[in-house]
């Protein structure tokens, strides 16, 4: 169907009236509108996962943090336990350093340092080799990489360097166990 | 329909018909060779990617596990560099030169500079090659200071050199066409007034005449707009003023807003790429020089986020013109379809930050940036798609290789689009990132998308190129083979990545092994697809001119003849 001007306008059928109805009331206009409203929706839904704000209310949460520090090198993983805290600030510490010992339910805060290249200290959701990752973060070398998290069941979780960081990248595979509560 | 000479009205229809005004041999020539290298490096991109199929299908060993690993690492530096680089680039900046004289209807500003561009961009993706069989595997997104350690006998120093160089060069290569394409745009008379044929309601989807389409930029003059009047509108900028204003600033066809959008981000985006360099080579001649590696990575996805919208721009803004062409309608002035264009300019280059989701040092502001621009994104592209949808809904479009691609490549960038702000929404991407989900966006996006609209694009430039058409058969089975590949591998992709199966990992665990096979067997579908369209486009080009083809340029030239007094002819390179 041509349409022309409104004067000798031509009655219109099927698909050519609703696409000369959708430019007639502004359908672009109310959809461009729907689509920021959805955008900014998302981005409020998504706030509190934003890790600075996830963190703090794990903090204000948790009783207890209990810190474990990783160090990441060409192609291995290093867990050392460096005990609990009542709160961030507390000094009186229980450690243990011969053996990691989280328990489920705990916060962990999980400090990571690289020695050399960029790895990426992923803790996977079982024992496997490879699964969906519970958590992920970057080991960028020359900064402490914190990142926080509670495990809720006990077990033994695959930790898989989740960047490649050369050729011994698929080997640089730990674990670390989470006992019973 | 041409009564006279029937095959002419489905020539045009076939390939599209370009605008009349006459762009350079030298640039033609030029573009002509932008084309065929693209499709050289992207048949030394897919052997690379086969290359890693294969050694993950455990098909492939060589000498060792260390040295077999050692060449998945090295395909996939290469392959993703040369794939971005020495393909989409050089593909983006051969048909931005042609698109944008065409529709400016002048001569670019230097063909000097668009003759450095080429060279500097071959010479990359040679020096790329080279890196790549001296076996460095620093990744393709070059995540420093990985390039300086490669460990346990991996690649040598000078591998990585080269490969910096590679990068430097792709660099220098790339602000030469930016600004080039700036400078063509700002100075001098430009092709502008389109707005003035600004529908009235229901006018949008008027039937072509050729002769009473106003939109036609072949009738659009060629005006001196001041700076800050072009600044506006070849950002799109001048869309959202109000009705009144919108009518007195003269507006640039939307192809040269898309390329000059283009242009600035990713000369803007530059800037972190020479910022991570400069940090790598100060490293490489003292290592005392310790960096900031972070800033380092953040500036290198300054410019690597703009990089992938880059390969995507500029088709995107022709496909307004082209599909309209395909479904004989008049190519009006369409608001909605310029108000796109400042947002694109603005998150295109912010949105990097999302590449740094899990950089847990990065300053709070960054982790702000990086969510609401991974979000806000995807607002001109909603409108984008609603643009499109309204031209193609019940529009009779003509079915040829050239719209089909097109149109399936705006579908592989909308669905891309989605598992992108899935993937830009930090809840989900700390489950996400690092896994093949990713992998899948990319491929979705870029090969699926941006890859195919350009390949649209080549099949209806090459007959205003070289005035031959590329054989519709041997289109038929790239079509064909392309879509079943691409899509295949970019769907597996992002479904492995929902379980877990990890990105860039030269190992896969036997729970996931069932996957490769498929993997492999959509690459070679690919594969297949690109070398049928590489025979066809040297076939083509190897052959003498047919006699129907003859005719249509026999025709063009007739018909600007019959309308030279109503057509506003551009400027002469002469």
């Amino acid at each position: 169907m041509v349409l022309s001007t409104k004067s000798n306008h031509v009655s219109l059928k099927g698909f050519d009236k609703i696409k000369y109805e959708l430019n007639k009331y502004h359908a672009e206009r109310y959809w461009g509108i729907f689509v920021a409203v959805l955008l900014i929706w998302f981005w409020i839904l998504g706030y509190p996962w934003m890790p600075p704000v996830a963190f703090d209310s794990a903090l204000l949460q948790s009783q207890n943090i209990h810190t474990v520090g990783v160090t990441a090198g060409q192609w291995y993983w290093m867990l050392d336990d460096r005990g609990s805290y009542q709160n961030a600030n507390d000094t009186n510490v229980n450690t243990n350093n011969n053996q990691l010992y989280v328990k489920a339910g705990e916060t962990v805060k999980f400090i990571a340092r690289s020695i050399d290249v960029n790895h990426g200290f992923g803790v996977l959701s079982s024992s496997n080799q490879m699964d969906v990752p519970l958590f992920q973060m970057q080991v960028v070398p020359g900064f402490d990489n914190i990142f926080y998290y509670t495990f809720k069941k006990p077990g033994i979780y695959t930790i898989r360097c989740l960047e490649y960081c050369g050729w011994n990248h698929p080997y640089m595979v730990s674990s670390i166990t989470i006992h019973a509560a | 329909m041409n009564k006279d000479n029937p095959l002419l009205d489905e020539y045009n229809l076939e390939n599209g018909p370009a605008p009349l005004y006459r762009i350079s041999k030298d640039l033609s020539d030029l573009t002509l060779m932008f084309i065929i290298s693209s499709v050289v490096f992207f048949l030394a991109a897919g052997t690379l990617a086969i290359i890693m199929r294969t050694v993950q299908s455990k098909l492939i060993l060589l000498g060792n596990q260390q040295q077999t690993i050692g060449m998945f690492y090295a395909a996939l530096t290469a392959h993703g560099q040369l794939m971005f680089f020495g393909f989409a680039s050089m593909l983006t900046v051969g048909l931005s030169y042609y698109l944008l004289s065409k529709f400016a209807k002048k001569p670019l500003y230097s063909m000097k500079m668009s003759i450095i561009s080429y060279s500097l961009m071959n010479a990359a993706s040679v020096l790329l090659v080279v890196s790549a069989i001296m076996f460095f595997g620093g990744g393709w997104y070059n995540l420093m200071p990985l390039a300086f350690h490669p460990q346990n006998g991996g690649w040598n120093i000078f591998s990585t050199v080269l490969f910096l160089m590679a990068d430097t060069s792709i660099g220098i290569g790339l602000v030469f066409f930016c600004v080039n394409v700036i400078a063509t745009v700002l100075k001098g008379n430009i092709a502008a007034g389109v707005q003035l044929s600004e529908p009235d309601e229901g006018g949008l989807f008027r039937a072509s005449s050729d002769i009473n389409d106003s939109g036609r930029i072949d009738l659009i003059p060629m005006i001196n707009l001041p700076a800050s009047t072009r600044w506006v509108s070849a950002l799109g900028i001048s869309s959202w003023f109000p009705r009144k204003y919108r009518k007195a600033v003269p507006a640039v066809s939307i192809v040269v807003v898309g390329i000059f959008v283009n242009a600035v981000a990713l000369l803007s985006g530059t800037v972190g790429l020479f910022t991570q360099l400069g940090m790598g080579f100060g490293y490489l001649l003292n290592p005392d020089f310790q960096p900031n590696w972070l800033l380092a990575k953040d500036a290198f996805w300054f410019f690597g986020h703009p990089i992938v919208y880059f390969t995507l721009f500029s088709f995107l803004a022709a496909a307004y013109y082209y599909i309209p062409k395909f479904t004989k309608k008049t190519v009006p002035y369409d608001k909605w379809a310029y108000r796109s264009w400042p947002f694109y300019f603005v998150f295109a280059v912010l949105v990097f930050s999302h590449h740094s989701y899990m950089d847990m040092p990065n300053p709070v502001f960054v982790q702000t940036v990086a969510t609401i621009a991974s979000q806000a994104v995807i607002f001109p592209s909603g409108l984008t798609v609603m643009t499109i949808m309204m031209y193609l809904l019940r529009s009779k479009i003509r079915w040829n290789i050239s719209s089909f691609f097109i149109v399936t490549g705006i579908a592989g960038w909308v669905y891309g689009g989605f598992t992108g702000a899935q993937t830009g929404w930090w809840g989900t991407d700390v489950y996400l990132h690092n896994t093949l989900n990713v992998v899948g966006h990319i491929h979705l996006v870029i090969l699926m998308g941006s890859v195919l609209l350009g390949i649209g694009l080549v099949y209806g430039v090459i007959a205003d190129l070289t005035k031959k058409r590329l054989g519709k058969t041997l289109g038929m089975v790239h079509l064909l083979t392309t879509i079943t590949g691409g899509f295949g591998l970019a769907f597996m992709f992002t479904y492995l990545g929902l379980f877990g199966v990890i990105r860039r990992e030269a190992i896969i665990p036997d729970q996931f092994m069932w996957a490769m096979p498929w993997l492999l067997f959509f690459a070679l579908t690919v594969g297949f697809g690109q070398i049928t369209f590489a025979y066809n486009l040297f076939k083509t080009l190897g052959r003498k001119t047919t006699k129907e083809e003859q005719l249509f340029v026999t025709n063009q030239e007739e018909r600007a003849s019959s309308e030279k007094d109503l057509i506003h002819t551009g400027e002469s390179s002469t």
